[in-house]
């Protein structure tokens, strides 16, 4: 059941990975080559941030995630860094490619409103809320540390030091 | 014969002289869709909060998703955008309320205290001062500026906040009191100084006369309760339904409630009561909606598509 639900993070970290390099590619103003933005994997490091819908309709939530963008931009983790955007109401009735047509457009207004510097992919395939349910709201990856750890917003100092320094 | 002229003559002007939709007669409400302002592929409207309609019906709208605060023309046009993500002047955390009077935009933020005051092309001018949160705020064409406030003692807890300021502190308390929730939600004023008053979270409506004297009171739903919690955070018993949402009068002086969690079609149902809260008909909105707005010519708004589009309605009379 674990492996299985490993196999399912790494697969779909590896659709990610691709969407962020296709992503990177096709961004006509970015002529800089960053090597972090275009391989987050390639240097090790990996930080997927689970945003819940219910978060960006609720002030006070809005806070923890602003506190967490805070720490990414002065850190400069924005490379290494992708959002994933979940729905409790996902599925594939018609009615709900309508919700999930209405979520790309506020999650559109999230981005633009909160300037938002890194890539966020909407979890069609359901693969995250399990885990938010879980109380997991980031999940940091570092690979030459064979590292993989879970933290829930906000962060307490000695989470934010940890996540930094490794 | 005579007499029968005199009579018919009698009952002639009798109907020219009646209200057109004598308010007993209305049998149905309809709906007609005669603008709507955002799609899904567009960014005009990310998460709409609150509309108001200004004299010339131009269109403004809180946008709580890119924290903004925008004005459309009459064909649905964007005509300005402003506001971003902050607490400086003209800035907005989540812009929930928005109100038109003669030429200035008056905003409330669930996350900033006050109301922060615009022109109607939506430049900054001024800030009101109130250090409590605001469920429901009308300006009057007098200037004068009522707020709703879950930590106002008064019943209902509605106050004139550009008056006497030691007024104003007398009436906050320093904590929510167990159960001070029963006393919010939404009202509107009439012209002649009469508050509206309808319970977001009990099965009350009620009207009261500019000295606060009630009036009438009335149950829609029998009397329902809705569920409650306890919140740790809070240290209070909390509502987790709505009982009614929002309040309207149109041009006749109908009162428009929308219904909330606990209606029959869930923030679908409008009920419409006379002034003397006698209840007239309910009809139903095309999709849920957590407000209400009627303009001064009598043109009906609300939300679809979870926030995403504004609707605008002519509202239609169907007589028994």
């Amino acid at each position: 059941m674990l492996k299985n639900k490993i196999i399912k993070i790494i697969a779909c970290l590896i659709f990610l990975e691709i969407l962020a390099i296709s992503f990177s590619f096709s961004c006509p103003h970015d002529f800089s080559f960053d090597q972090n933005r275009l391989f987050p994997l390639a240097s090790g490091k990996l930080v997927l941030l689970i945003i819940h819908e219910n978060l960006i309709y609720c002030p006070l939530c809005q806070s923890l995630l602003n506190d967490f963008f805070n720490i990414i931009y002065s850190e400069r983790l924005e490379n290494l860094t992708i959002g994933i955007y979940i729905s409790s109401k996902i599925d594939t009735s018609s009615k709900e490619k309508e919700h999930f047509a209405i979520l790309e457009k506020q999650l559109r207004g999230f981005i633009k409103g909160n300037n938002i510097r890194f890539p966020v992919v909407i979890d069609k395939e359901g693969l995250f809320p399990e885990l938010y349910f879980k109380d997991v709201d980031i999940i940091f990856f570092n690979m030459k540390k064979n590292l993989l750890r879970k933290y829930k917003l906000p962060l307490s100092k000695d989470q934010r030091k940890e996540l930094i320094s490794d | 014969m005579k007499k029968l002229k005199i009579i018919i003559t009698l009952i002639f002007f009798g109907i020219i002289t009646q209200p057109r939709f004598c308010l007993t007669a209305i049998k149905l409400i309809q709906l007609k869709e005669i603008l709507s302002i955002g799609t899904l592929s567009d960014d005009l409207i990310f998460f709409l909060t609150s509309v108001a309609v200004d004299e010339k019906g131009f269109i403004y709208l809180t946008d709580s998703m890119d924290y903004s605060i925008k004005k459309f023309d009459q064909k649905g046009m964007l005509i300005k955008k402003t506001g971003r993500k902050g607490q400086g002047p003209g800035e907005f955390l989540f812009p929930v309320i928005i109100e038109y009077c003669n030429g200035t935009v008056y905003i409330v933020d669930q996350n900033r205290p006050g109301i922060q005051v615009f022109d109607d092309n939506l430049n900054y001018k001024t800030h009101v001062s109130f250090n409590a949160p605001i469920f429901d705020l009308e300006v009057l064409n007098n200037g004068r500026i009522f707020v709703l406030s879950p930590l106002l003692s008064e019943l209902p807890p509605i106050l004139q906040i550009n008056g006497n300021k030691s007024a104003i502190l007398d009436s906050l308390m320093e904590n929510p009191r167990e159960g001070y929730w029963k006393s919010n939600g939404k009202f509107e004023i009439d012209s002649q100084g009469n508050i509206f008053f309808v319970a977001s979270f009990e099965d009350n409506i009620a009207k009261f006369d500019k000295e606060r004297k009630l009036i009438w009171k009335k149950t829609l739903l029998g009397g329902r309760m809705v569920k409650q919690k306890y919140s740790q955070a809070a240290k209070l018993t909390i509502p987790t339904e709505m009982i009614y949402k929002d309040i309207a009068f149109d041009k006749f002086g109908n009162i428009y409630i929308l219904g909330g969690h606990v209606a029959e079609h869930r923030s679908r149902d409008v009920y419409v009561l006379d002034n003397n809260g006698n209840h007239l008909t309910t009809f139903m909105l095309q999709e849920p909606s957590h407000f209400l707005y009627i303009d001064n010519k009598n043109f009906l708004y609300s939300k679809a598509a979870e926030g995403t589009t504004l609707k605008k309605y002519s509202i239609e009379y169907v007589e028994k």
